[in-house]
């Protein structure tokens, strides 16, 4: 972007090669930016390296000895990645798909729904009911964790004041520690945030489509539909890799509504490997490879729009 | 059932991409050569690591494909089944279009099947067919023998509703809805169960409900000119609050009042209006579809936000059993257990190196800023500018950082991590945003490797770090990356010629530092960078000099031994280095955003800037940063919700959080769960609300007008 502020040019007007080799290596900036690089890359490349090294080999001494040593091998993945074996991690990358694909699919449905309304439907009341729900990005959902997890267990019942009656609000479903009490707890949790985003671009776009689409005779559904949906897509799949590397990394949640007889999800099972401190601690460097190749993949592929959809309507131009 | 959507989703896949494969190249070859080349390697990858571990060639075939199959089936299913209801939500509005009658019948045989429903939900009503047909048709518990109930409702409220709306005439409207609240009431009272008859009703109760029910109905509607409609289905509601809730149920007769009166009421109050104009349904249907936009994640928040957090303030009230109220206890065993909350160490504070350090960059930030003012102005006053604001900044983070480590406990260090993780963090993102677009090689190369971390889960993050943060008994080879480069430098300390040659080494630098920085003061440039790369250096330096660096221990007997740090144990620091896997993982968050940020700033306004003669370092401090503080709250906000949420890495890298690094999440739950008192379960969390709460209502309002 910015040349450097001395450019030194010849009388010709284009660099010679040793002048351009110069500034290149000059750029102060390029050399800080590299080296804050490489301090942030050691710790994945260390953890990285070690998935192919033996049990002995990781606690003896510290990764880049594999140069040294030649003994790379793949045994770690091995151990994880066979079906029937103690520590495989086959079943729970399923299991997390099936949690992290509704949860991504259905928050970012109604979020767009609630966007849409905030925006563009006229409703009374409609600035205060936003900032309400804008306000509940201040709730920390640990304060709501149990609560929905004894919803899950039980259901609910609502006993009315005054009398001994009690009315069953939500029947039992049977929820608890399947993933659907996983993905249901994100969509819940990720809804102030997801409409804010949201709103943020679904409102800039141009009024007067909205208002040619109304004198066409459509109605909301059918702008919603035919127009705000194709608009918002790079907004929509942006913010979908977004809330779909949250859920997949989630620990928290998962933890909480799922218990040991239910399967559990890739961060949960490793969190269970680390824990296990002696026998397993050379595997944990390939689950967590494992764990993290499918956000990886996700995050390379589609780079371009998960920026751009994090950036949504918060910056302007 | 399962198998086979999933299998019909996997087909339906697998024909939408290779479509959009088919588009793409229609559209784009050269992007389609890239997608091909990136779905290429990962085949071959995958390939790759099918040949090396057979299972995952038979991946397609047995059990385990199977169970992707059932995985398929439950996410179409549950996606299909909440966006489906929002289609036709909207689809059974859309019926306004063929008139109001049609429209009241089927919301009517939607409200119908929903009551009745609830009802036979809550065991309230006998199967319809049980006492009549022997064959007992749909009763029992099945699915069908639970619809019954509904399928009737809908049936009796359909069909009424819509004969209600369908006559022009009062009279015939009013016929309709007695027919309809009679069949109604008929059901009730015939198919209740014994224990929920409501047969000696409570009159004094109930027509106090019914007054008061008629008085609310009249209030809601006063605006309009009917209030006859309000009045009696208010009426009608009140009835049924008396008859049914202040009354005891019991009884053998089917109560007919109870069961007949509110559904008469009601329904003459449905049908009592004339059929509204075009114009009032116009407004309805706006008000209707705002309703069903906002409903599904309306109601998700109320569930899954609103209500718990509400019960859960309630219940902190609680003891740990939730049975008997027991006032702010729970808060006073959280504030006076030293676990959670210990202000005794706070007079280590003023000796403190973090708190002194604090103070030497507090004084050098106003003494910069006084410089500035007088060689400004000529005579001595503040100024305030880059270096001195930056520098009074960060002797603020440190002030906050030196009370955190004597201020221990739980809640403190949660405090700690919120203010240190959110604060490193952006202004990390923010140096590395600004370096990468100046910096000539590599811009988009370097982001990417920085955001990584933001791809991996706090657990992967944990264990990544746990490798750099090992630390092995002194006599062994260190395997954690930091301790062996700790141990290397005490090693290089009590070496010969090796740390002859670094001091020579670092003699250089330092010396090519100054005499760059002297003429850039002379000049009155900015060398405020310089000089704390200097003193930095300078420092390491003289340290090695005295070869007091890095870790290395002395015996009595004047053996060297290397000394490794136990990176994860030492109170209170320990805590910092783990909120270091954090601040890895989200600076790439606060780059990526402020990156964009800062390209979006208008070039021109950047140029004018310098050319009115403006540093740089100024021109990014007066004309850049001014513009990106919409997107700072964004990071910031987003930033404090990640944070205030941290348990994944204390409890994987902080080993549970039992060497005095615990914080909140992991404290609830272990109370909740491990300890089993769930009155401090819940108290906790409404602590961690009550912290972050005024930073959010700040962030909050200032998103808000940054909107408007």
């Amino acid at each position: 972007m910015a040349a450097p502020a001395i450019s030194p040019r010849g009388a010709t007007g284009s660099p010679t090669l040793g002048q351009r080799i110069y500034q290149k290596l000059s750029d102060v900036p390029a050399w800080a930016l590299w080296i804050l690089v490489l301090v942030w890359t050691i710790p994945s490349l260390g953890l990285f390296v070690n998935s192919f090294r033996g049990r002995d080999a990781q606690r003896n001494d510290a990764f880049w000895n594999i140069i040294s040593e030649q003994d790379a091998t793949f045994e770690n993945y091995r151990s994880v990645l066979s079906a029937g074996a103690t520590n495989d991690l086959t079943d729970s990358l399923i299991t997390s798909f099936a949690i992290a694909v509704p949860a991504t699919i259905i928050p970012i449905a109604f979020a767009a729904f609630a966007a849409y309304a905030f925006a563009w439907i006229d409703f009374k009341g409609r600035e205060w009911f936003f900032i309400a729900t804008i306000a509940l990005l201040a709730i920390p959902l640990q304060v709501a964790l149990i609560p929905l997890l004894q919803l899950y267990n039980g259901g609910a019942a609502f006993s009315v004041p005054f009398t001994d009656k009690t009315l069953t609000m939500l029947p039992f479903f049977d929820l608890s520690g399947s993933a659907e009490a996983v993905w249901l707890t994100h969509t819940g949790f990720a809804m102030p945030f997801s409409i804010f985003l949201l709103h943020n671009y679904i409102s800039q776009l141009p009024r007067e489509i909205f208002e040619s689409a109304r004198i066409d005779g459509a109605d909301h559904f059918t702008t919603f539909w035919r127009l705000v949906v194709p608009l918002s897509i790079p907004a929509l799949a942006s913010f979908a890799i977004f809330q779909f590397l949250w859920t997949w990394n989630d620990y928290l949640i998962a933890n909480t509504m799922l218990d040991a007889s239910s399967s559990l999800p890739t961060t949960v099972r490793i969190a269970n490997l680390a824990g296990d401190f002696d026998n397993t601690d050379h595997l944990l460097t390939a689950a967590a490879f494992i764990q993290a190749f499918v956000p990886l993949t996700v995050f390379f592929g589609l780079q371009r729009y998960f920026v751009r959809g994090l950036l949504a309507g918060s910056v302007k131009g | 059932m399962l198998k086979i959507l999933g299998t019909i989703t996997f087909i339906a896949l697998v024909i939408l991409a290779l479509r959009a494969w088919a588009k793409l190249f229609k559209a784009d070859q050269s992007k389609f050569l890239k997608v091909s080349a990136f779905i290429a390697a990962i085949v071959v990858l995958f390939a790759l690591a099918g040949v090396e571990f057979g299972d995952l060639g038979d991946a397609f075939s047995g059990e385990k494909f199977e169970r992707v199959l059932d995985m398929l089936g439950t996410v179409l299913i549950s996606v299909l089944a909440c966006i489906g209801l929002w289609v036709v939500s909207n689809k059974l509005l859309g019926t306004l279009r063929f008139g109001w009658d049609i429209f009241v019948g089927i919301m009517g045989a939607l409200l119908g099947a929903l009551l009745f429903g609830v009802l036979r939900g809550n065991r309230a009503v006998f199967p319809i067919f049980a006492d009549r047909d022997p064959i007992e048709l749909f009763s029992g518990t099945g699915a069908l023998g639970n619809l019954e109930w509904p399928i009737a409702g809908a049936l009796v409220f359909g069909i009424g509703g819509y004969a209600m709306r369908r006559f022009g005439r009062r009279e015939l409207r009013l016929l309709a809805a007695v027919v309809t609240a009679v069949v109604t009431g008929y059901l009730l009272a015939h198919y209740l169960k014994p224990w929920h008859r409501p047969n000696n009703i409570d009159w004094i109760s109930t027509v106090i409900t019914t007054i008061v029910g008629a008085g609310a109905g009249a209030v809601v509607r006063i605006r309009r000119d009917d209030q006859i409609p309000g009045i009696l289905m208010g009426a009608g509601f009140g009835f049924a609050v008396g008859a049914w809730m202040l009354s005891p149920w019991q009884g053998i007769d089917s109560p007919w009042v109870a069961a007949m009166v509110p559904p008469l009421l009601v329904a003459v109050g449905v049908a009592w209006p004339a059929n509204p104009s075009s114009r009032i349904v116009g407004y309805f249907e706006n008000r209707a579809r705002a309703t069903v936009f906002l409903a599904p994640a309306m109601i998700f928040l109320l569930i899954s936000l609103v209500i718990p957090a509400i019960r859960t303030g309630l219940l902190s009230f609680k003891d740990r059993r939730s049975t008997e109220w027991v006032g702010v206890e729970n808060y006073n065993t959280l504030f006076s257990d030293p676990k959670s909350f210990d202000v005794s160490g706070w007079t280590n504070l003023f000796t403190s190196n973090l708190f002194i350090l604090a103070v030497v960059t507090l004084l050098a930030g106003v003494l910069v800023g006084f410089l500035n003012g007088w060689r400004r102005n000529g005579s001595p006053g503040f100024e305030s500018t880059p270096a001195s604001t930056s520098g009074m900044l960060f002797a603020a983070f440190l002030f906050v950082s030196a009370s955190m480590a004597v201020l221990r406990g739980t809640f403190f260090n949660n405090l700690w991590w919120v203010v240190t993780v959110v604060s490193v963090a952006t202004v990390a993102g923010l140096l590395i945003a600004v370096l990468a677009d100046r910096a000539t090689i590599g811009e988009k190369a370097a982001k990417s490797l920085i955001f990584m971390p933001m791809a991996i889960s706090f657990v992967g993050a944990s264990i990544v770090w746990r490798l750099q943060y090992q630390a092995r008994p002194p006599s062994k080879n260190q395997t954690g990356v930091l301790n062996a480069v700790w141990v290397g430098l005490g090693r290089l300390g009590q070496s010969g010629t090796a740390r002859i040659v670094v001091l020579l080494v670092l003699a250089v630098i330092i010396a090519a530092l100054v005499a760059r920085a002297i003429p850039r003061a002379r000049q009155g440039l900015p060398f405020v960078g310089s000089a704390i790369t200097i003193i930095v250096l300078g420092y390491l330096f003289f340290r090695l000099a005295d070869r007091r660096i890095g870790g290395y221990a002395i015996n009595a007997a004047g053996e060297f031994s290397p000394e490794p740090v136990l990176f994860l144990t030492n109170q209170p620091f320990n805590n910092v280095f783990l909120m270091i896997i954090m601040i890895w993982m989200q600076t790439g968050f606060a780059m990526v955003i402020l990156s964009a940020a800062i390209k979006a700033v208008p070039q021109e306004l950047i140029e004018s800037a310098k050319v009115d003669g403006a540093t740089e370092s100024q021109s990014f401090y007066n004309v850049t940063l001014p513009q990106i503080i919409p997107t700072l709250g964004v990071v910031v906000t987003t930033m404090i919700v990640q944070v205030t949420k941290v348990y994944d890495i204390v409890k994987v890298a902080g080993q549970g959080g039992r060497f005095g690094n615990n914080v909140l999440a992991n404290e609830m739950f272990e109370q909740s769960f491990a300890f089993g008192n769930i009155g401090l379960g819940w108290a906790i969390p409404v602590v961690l609300f009550l912290t972050v709460l005024p930073v959010m209502i700040y962030n909050i309002r200032r998103m808000q007008k940054a909107q408007l």
